[in-house]
């Protein structure tokens, strides 16, 4: 827990730092392009602290944090907590759909790579995952809009639809663009890690005890190859999440992802540091439901951490 | 990221829109230098011709008959960003202003040649030179129901100088000295100085947007924002707003002016969608209805679908390279003449803007000015004749500059400034000069341009427009003694002297003058090379039509002259 926290409160002030060190000030790059006068400025500045030292701006946002609030938004004029809510939905639920489709085709793809190791199948897939791994999410998502948006006109072009049906359909090509890289990356690691399991002496002990090949590989193969399947799958979660900003801006999403590139650009430091917590919370989450997966699946874990 | 001329022996642009490089061996040589697949697609559809041939321009509204046109239940907008914020006082890009200025209305309307008309006022009394007097329309109720006094008028316009409220409009208001409802049907602006251009002031609904004072006070903090919006007296009314998602207004029936407007549209859904390449494809399938927010490459993009009408018209914008003046060797006018007279400009609007445009000899463009036009008009034919491409002549000013050799770097925002500023890196290599272009975030390239600081860069390729047609607009902020905006830090004291004159006079034959003795010694000088002057571009789905296009349509209640057919 208190790991947790500093690394909350570390990456806060990394990322703080990083924007003040960044060209140009955010109240010059807000008012930039518009007429304004320097009164105004001047009056922008001192209300969100511009004209204070570093460490004092610092300090007064974690004050804020600490009594739960996220501060001001200099761009949206407005709370930063009002700023991101109608964002965090969009970003959530294109990477909970993406990694659905992660699990799903990534898991299947290399397992059946693995039992037809060497064999066409085997070369098929692989292939197929080397395709879509080189593949970046924004061509990729244009790709998919051109041919099954505007030639084919099976789904929409852009937008988060409404209702729970409507989220689905409008998020699935998105879903397939985020996920077609990462798909073959969780592919490749399973096809390589049961590979590796489906030729360890306990398996062929279990086929020699005349088990069938389906109990072989799922209940006794499956099981220690799912371990570094596991790791990738939460880091390849906490990146679908995080890392989203490309499908986002090609699908006209507008979530956190997007959000948080508007914000850096502007400078909109308080926003930054809101969504900088959130994706850390949410990597921290991931990880410790990680963990906690790896005791169930492997029980030596848990065995192994009593014993120390 | 950076470009290198290295390797360049020519305009790989010009190459390709000559059939002299295949889209394969184009695409090769973009991307090498590293250059997003958003670029490409961009500069490889503006050579695919000057984008005319499904344009048309749209019908006055005033021209449909009573009764005609279409009802449409809905219809989407795109803009290219979600919104400042829903108030007038934020208002001030072109994509807060798309759905904010179809809620509240300003005292005037400009009409299509940027003439200020009535709106929520009659009349303006500027006989005086230190005051204005607006006689105020009657009748005209907010969208709540509770009707507009000469307070609510005052009250809108002081918003504008308050320091809470810390408006984006406040430059204007510099010569204000007082605001007053002066009786129930009045309301009188004092000055400490004559403004020459309040009376057009009075048409930016950003600086004379009218709001309720009780509404104002009641919302409080939750003015502007999703929470509430703002109340106006405008054809729409604000209905909701997620933000980052939609924005949604509602047609206001009792709108004063809706026997001279189409009112057609019941609900406008504006939504900002970020990617060009997705709201020209959306607009394809017909997902979004309208957008005024695209460049010009996109723009071309549309003429491949049949149900998507294309309007043009002129701007106040034009786009130019811009030299930091107080840098050698950019500060000898030599070396920047030099650049004017070795780019391709024609070339550029191609590459750059699908042709959708024309050459500007001035940072002046003709469309914003809108009076004394005689004078002006032979002001601008007297200014040197455009000629094409003298690379000789372009050497020879730069050797006699010593500047031969000199290295440097030219700032690109925008994707479709990118042709610009290749075209500039290979005019330099050809002076003997050696720039490189130097991309970034457009935000941060504003808060380098307009930070008031010694400008660190070279050279900048950007867009500027004026918020009037009023020809002061493209020089007396941008090139005159405001260190903020002045970004190529240019100071001519006899241009100051001239702008300043300009500004302290309302009697526009002087103001003429004075602007066109401004605009001959700019134009000599060459702060800004003008690369080309942009259009007024607006694209909609053929089953609407209506409103008239024109430069300021983002200071205007659009939506309400749209209708179906």
């Amino acid at each position: 827990m208190l790991a947790s926290a500093m690394l909350l409160l570390a990456s806060s002030f990394v990322v703080f730092s990083l924007i003040a060190i960044a060209p140009g000030s955010p109240l010059q790059v807000l008012l930039g392009g518009r007429k304004v006068d320097r009164a105004t400025a001047l009056i922008l500045e001192h209300r969100y602290h511009f004209d204070k030292p570093f460490l004092v701006q610092y300090g007064y946002w974690l004050r804020n944090v600490v009594h739960g609030n996220l501060g001001d938004s200099i761009a949206y004029r407005d709370t930063v907590a009002s700023v991101i809510k109608s964002r965090v939905a969009p970003t959530l639920e294109l990477g909970l759909y993406a990694t659905v489709l992660v699990l799903v085709i990534g898991l299947t793809l290399g397992v059946i790579a693995a039992i037809r190791r060497g064999r066409r199948t085997d070369a098929v897939a692989s292939f197929a995952m080397l395709i879509a791994s080189s593949i970046s999410p924004y061509v990729s998502g244009i790709l998919l809009i051109w041919f099954f948006a505007v030639e084919l006109r099976w789904f929409p072009v852009f937008s988060l639809g409404t209702g729970v049906s409507g989220r689905v359909y409008h998020l699935t090509l998105p879903a397939i663009a985020l996920a077609l890289g990462l798909t073959a990356l969780l592919g490749r690691v399973t096809r390589a890690s049961l590979s590796q399991a489906l030729g360890e002496d306990y398996v062929q002990t279990a086929r020699s005890r005349g088990f069938r090949e389906r109990r072989v590989i799922f209940k006794h193969a499956f099981r220690s190859a799912f371990i570094p399947v596991l790791t990738i799958t939460g880091v390849i979660a906490g990146y679908l999440i995080s890392g989203a900003v490309l499908v986002e801006y090609t699908f006209g999403l507008n979530g956190l992802g997007s959000l948080l590139v508007d914000s850096v650009q502007s400078r909109d430091f308080a926003v930054v540091q809101a969504i900088v917590l959130i994706f850390t919370a949410v990597f921290l989450v991931i990880n410790l439901v990680v963990d906690l997966l790896y005791v169930v699946i492997d029980p030596r874990t848990r065995l192994a951490e009593e014993g120390s | 990221m950076r470009y290198d001329a290295e390797g360049f022996h020519e305009s790989a642009v010009r190459q390709y829109c000559d059939g002299r490089l295949t889209r394969r061996e184009f695409v090769v040589k973009l991307a090498a230098l590293g250059l997003g697949s958003s670029a490409i697609i961009a500069t490889l559809a503006s050579c695919g011709g000057g984008g005319n041939a499904t344009v048309t321009s749209a019908s006055p509204a005033a021209t449909l008959a009573p009764g005609g046109g279409k009802e449409v239940v809905r219809a989407v907008s795109a803009i290219t960003a979600d919104i400042a914020g829903f108030d007038y006082v934020v208002a001030y890009d072109l994509n807060t202003n798309v759905p904010v200025y179809m809620v509240i209305e300003g005292l005037f309307r400009f009409d299509v040649n940027g003439v200020p008309m009535p709106a929520m006022a009659l009349s303006q009394d500027m006989s005086d030179p230190l005051k204005c007097v607006y006689k105020l329309r009657p009748n005209v109720t907010f969208h709540d129901g509770s009707p507009m006094t000469s307070d609510d008028v005052a009250f809108s316009l002081l918003r504008n100088m308050d320091p809470d409220v810390a408006s984006y409009q406040g430059l204007f208001f510099s010569r204000v000295k007082s605001i007053a409802a002066t009786a129930a049907d009045e309301v009188t602006v004092m000055f400490k100085k004559p403004d020459g251009v309040w009376h057009l002031v009075s048409g930016n609904p950003g600086c004379t947007g009218v709001t309720s004072k009780a509404w104002i006070e009641k919302n409080g903090k939750k003015v502007g924002t999703p929470a509430a919006g703002i109340l106006g007296t405008g054809p729409y009314k604000f209905k909701s707003w997620v933000r980052g998602q939609q924005i949604v207004l509602e047609r206001f029936d009792q709108y004063w002016n809706a026997a001279n407007r189409a009112m057609k549209v019941k609900e406008w859904v504006i939504r900002p969608v970020v990617d060009e390449s997705t709201i020209v494809a959306a607009l394809g399938t017909g997902e979004i209805d309208h957008t005024f927010n695209l460049s010009g490459t996109s723009f071309n993009l549309l003429k491949a679908f049949p149900n998507v009408t294309q309007y043009t018209a002129p701007s106040y914008n034009v786009a130019y390279l811009g030299f930091n003046c107080e840098k050698a060797p950019w500060s000898d006018k030599r070396v920047r003449q030099a650049f004017s007279w070795a780019l391709d400009k024609p070339g550029i609007l191609q590459a750059a803007y699908a042709n959708f445009g024309k050459m500007c000899k001035s940072p002046i463009t003709p469309d914003q000015c809108n009076f004394e036009t005689d004078q002006f008009k032979a002001a601008y034919d007297a200014l040197p004749a455009f000629a094409p491409p003298d690379i000789n002549k372009a050497k020879a000013l730069v050797q006699q500059a010593g500047a031969t050799g000199v290295k440097g770097q030219v700032l690109v925002g925008n994707d479709y400034d990118v042709p610009a500023g290749i075209a500039v890196q290979y005019a330099a290599q050809q002076m003997g000069m050696n720039v490189s272009v130097q991309r970034m975030p457009q935000q941060q390239k504003f808060a380098l341009e307009f930070s008031g600081k010694p400008r660190p860069y070279d050279m900048t390729i950007t867009i500027w427009g004026s918020d009037f047609a009023d020809p002061s607009g493209n020089i007396q902020n941008c090139l005159g003694p405001n260190l903020i905006l002045n970004a190529v830090q240019y100071h001519n004291p006899q241009v100051e002297n001239l702008i300043g004159l300009q500004k302290s006079t309302t009697n526009q034959a002087d103001r003429a003058k004075y602007i066109m003795e401004a605009q001959k010694i700019i134009v000599e000088d060459q702060p800004w090379v003008v690369l080309y002057e942009t259009d007024t571009l607006q694209a909609m789905n053929s089953r609407l039509a209506g409103y008239a296009l024109r430069p300021l349509y983002y200071n205007d209640s659009w939506g309400a002259d749209i209708y179906g057919v």
